[in-house]
């Protein structure tokens, strides 16, 4: 298994929620922080038992067929379930083509090659477009900042629901898979309170700047950013396509990647692995409804974030006794 | 049976025959028949390829002076016994190294009756001086530079390391041209597991001549990668400073570029001028480098996605002066674009390949008064002749990088002509997770920012000052990943 460094990791983790975020649809109101606060915490516990895991041992992931199978689904659904949210917010942006379909092929078309290039160059690259990412965000808090109204924000429990679901994402399930270097609690504990922020700071920016206008719209992200302009006289919402195509391609090309990887695992004698799970992906978006892929990712979080990781701990502990 | 594993026989007529057989009678094959204490003999020589004068002083003059000897076996026992005719004197039991030899500069001495030969290296070929570097040039540092003679090269090297931790190993590559290629590390700090995979790299090579480091270069590079993966210095003060990081290099006889492995990408921006300014001097001239790498790859490219796709991203005087610049423009924006930096390779090409005298006057031509009268006859607009001469200049600061960023600039410009920032991020990304796939021998180009290291980061940064640097203990094999 190719393991990557804890900081990789942290970056992969946090540009994949951040995609989530980006692409959150609709602003219900200051409660939704909140859900993502509780959403969070939830994840964290989850997440206890792979934090008490031991470098290597999520390699047992690869050793079971049927561990790799259920990972190999889950990792399918969730980027049927990105390639949805992507058909369905591409409209939203001018990508400069005509159509966003053809916007949709381009974005299909770089993720079939860069997919090929494997799950060391997505992490390696991972590091980079959070700087990046770090950078649009400051431009992005620099030209909201003077048009910040705190009247508009009102503390609610409007949104608690869309909050918590949208925060309850199946990104730490990369985690179980990549077999990974250094401080895992450190980078999880990190990557959770990341998450948590930046979603807080775009809704906090998304009703205090835009107000009623970013709650009236499908992806108020997008809104927002044409809303917060640093410079007078030039607007820069073209800057966040950049930011928009990176992190939609960085996450496309996690999921096809992990899901190449495990096939590759779990049979051996398969060939193009990559550009089979993206078209599996691609399928699976066309035949399923969103609804059902949320649903879908939702009840395997606890599954692969909490009960393998568990299940491979006790087995630990059950061989030491036995050979003790 | 081939003629690289014949044994010589002992008869000094056949051995000769043999010789003039499998040279087919070439024209720089010296056979000289001579009693050498009264046994028939014959001194071989290569026209060209060795000092006369020292073979007159050193070999010949002794060799005449020894006494009546019984056999040959006698003869040559005394020879290597008791006389010391050169330095390097190998004993040749078969056609394939007497011929190799012989190629290259020694003198090889057949006798009658004896089924061996000894060789005295007495090379005396012409070759170039040592001069200043065509392609590294700095201000503080040495003006010297590798020659074409490798052994040249391994004593300029060895006159900057006098260690006997650095090694050198010498073989030969090139079923025809049998290239002298050498290998040089430091032994305490390169482990055997990389240095074994490097001969096993060049072992897999199985080419006829070796003519240039580029025959050489893709054998040790990963497959399917456009970024380079071994650098190359033509500087042995630029050498022995990556010898000391734990890098292993190779020579290459009639070739003055040394190729180094493993290479970071980091390293195409740091020259030795960055260690002999001051530290906050060197950092900035890093910074600027960084900066001119980004204008030299994208500057074009985002000229024409931000004029023709996003020009709400320009001020009004700005959006202005560009609007009136492109009016009358008969090519749209990527052509334009792309037609100007295809006319600079043109011009650069002409100006490297045609004699300098003549080359310096096409850069003349080709950079004023077609530039001029290209934007004078209202082909090209002044703006797009500005961002392009930018972004050539650019390119100029970091040489290492010049043809990729040549390839990727046009790239760009197309990404971006077709489908705006759009297509420069989905190119950018292309881009940049290629370099990030690019490895070799276990060392990833992007180390140390991706996978990131603190230590790296005082020379990439920053240049710290050398009482910083020599605490540090640096190797390369730090960046090492294994599975």
């Amino acid at each position: 298994m190719s393991r990557i460094n804890s900081r990789q990791l942290f970056a992969l983790l946090v540009l994949s929620s951040a995609f989530n975020i980006i692409c959150i649809s609709g602003i219900y109101g200051s409660g939704q922080i909140l859900g993502a606060l509780t959403a969070c915490m939830l994840v964290g516990v989850l997440s206890v038992p792979l934090l008490i895991l031991p470098e290597r041992s999520t390699e047992t992931v690869y050793r079971r067929k049927w561990l790799s199978v259920i990972y190999i689904l889950f990792f399918l659904l969730w980027g049927a379930g990105t390639l949805k949210t992507l058909n369905s917010s591409a409209p939203t942006q001018l990508l400069n083509v005509s159509g966003h379909l053809k916007g949709l092929i381009l974005i299909f078309v770089t993720c079939l090659f860069t997919s090929t290039n494997g799950i060391k160059a997505t992490a390696r690259s991972a590091p980079i477009i959070l700087a990046v990412m770090t950078c649009s965000a400051l431009i992005l808090i620099i030209g909201a900042w003077k048009r910040i109204d705190l009247d508009t924000f009102i503390p609610e429990s409007a949104g608690f629901q869309e909050g918590f679901t949208s925060c309850m994402t199946g990104e730490l399930a990369t985690a179980v898979v990549l077999g990974h270097k250094g401080n895992l609690k450190k980078s999880i504990l990190q990557y959770l309170a990341v998450k948590f922020f930046l979603y807080s700071l775009v809704i906090f920016l998304c009703l205090t700047v835009g107000g009623r206008l970013t709650q009236n719209e499908a992806y108020p992200f997008f809104t927002l950013t044409a809303l917060s302009q640093p410079l007078r006289g030039q607007r820069a919402d073209a800057f966040y396509i950049l930011v928009f195509v990176m992190l939609t391609i960085l996450h496309i090309t996690l999921q096809t990647s992990l899901t190449a990887h495990l096939l590759e695992s779990a049979f051996p004698k398969l060939r193009g692995t990559a550009p089979i799970s993206l078209m599996v992906m691609l399928l699976l978006a066309w035949l399923l409804p969103e609804r059902i892929l949320q649903i879908s990712e939702h009840c395997m979080i606890p599954l692969l974030v909490c009960a393998v990781p568990m299940g491979i701990r006790l087995a630990q502990t059950k061989r030491k006794a036995v050979t003790s | 049976m081939p003629y690289q594993n014949k044994p010589i026989p002992p008869e000094l007529q056949d051995q000769i025959a043999n010789l003039k057989y499998l040279a087919e009678y070439s024209a720089d094959l010296l056979i000289n028949p001579v009693m050498i204490g009264g046994i028939s003999c014959a001194l071989i020589g290569c026209e060209g390829m060795l000092s006369t004068t020292i073979l007159t002083e050193l070999v010949l003059q002794p060799l005449m002076s020894i006494p009546p000897q019984p056999n040959s076996q006698a003869l040559f026992t005394h020879i290597q016994n008791e006389m010391l005719l050169s330095m390097d004197r190998p004993t040749v039991w078969n056609y394939d190294d007497l011929f190799r030899l012989l190629h290259s500069g020694f003198a090889v001495l057949l006798a009658e009756g004896e089924i061996k030969a000894l060789a005295f290296g007495v090379q005396g070929y012409e070759k170039r001086s040592i001069n200043e570097p065509s392609g590294e040039a700095n201000i503080l540092g040495s003006h010297e530079g590798f020659t074409e003679a490798i052994r040249t090269n391994m004593s300029m090297l060895r006159r900057r390391m006098k260690t006997p931790l650095l090694k050198f190993e010498l073989s030969s590559m090139g079923s025809l041209s049998k290239t002298d290629i050498c290998l040089c590390w430091l032994t305490d700090r390169v482990p055997p597991e990389l240095l074994q995979d490097i001969r096993n790299s060049l072992e897999s090579a199985q080419l006829e001549t070796v003519l240039s480091a580029g025959y050489i270069q893709p054998f040790l590079e990963q497959e399917h990668n456009f970024f380079d993966t071994v650098s190359t210095t033509e500087r042995p003060d630029v050498l022995a400073s990556k010898l000391l990081e734990g890098r292993v290099a190779i020579l290459i006889d009639g070739n003055p570029f040394a190729l180094v492995v493993p290479k970071l990408f980091v390293e195409s921006f740091q020259t030795l001028d960055d260690y002999n300014f001051k530290p906050w001097y060197a950092c900035f001239l890093r910074w600027v480098k960084y900066g001119a790498f980004v204008l030299a790859l994208i500057l074009p490219a985002l000229y024409v996605a931000v004029s023709v796709h996003h020009p709400e991203m320009l001020n009004q005087t700005l959006l202005l002066l560009l609007s009136h610049a492109e009016a009358d423009e008969p090519l749209s924006l990527p052509m334009e674009a792309i037609g100007v930096l295809l006319m600079y390779e043109v011009i650069r090409e002409a100006g490297l390949r045609l004699p300098k005298v003549v080359g310096g006057a096409v850069g003349l031509i080709g950079g004023l008064i077609i530039g001029d009268a290209a934007v004078a006859s209202g082909l090209v607009s002044t703006p797009m002749l500005t961002m392009a001469a930018i972004s050539v200049t650019a390119g100029f600061i970091i040489p290492d990088l010049n043809s990729i960023i040549t390839i990727l600039r046009i790239a760009f410009i197309l990404a971006g002509g077709f489908w705006g920032l759009f297509g420069i991020g989905l190119l950018g990304m292309i881009v940049l997770l290629k370099l990030c796939s690019a490895e070799d021998y276990g060392f990833p180009v992007t180390a140390p920012v991706s996978p990131f290291y603190r230590k790296g980061m005082r020379d990439v940064i920053t240049r710290v000052n050398f009482r910083q640097m020599q605490s540090g203990n640096f190797t390369v094999e730090e960046y090492h990943e294994q599975d």
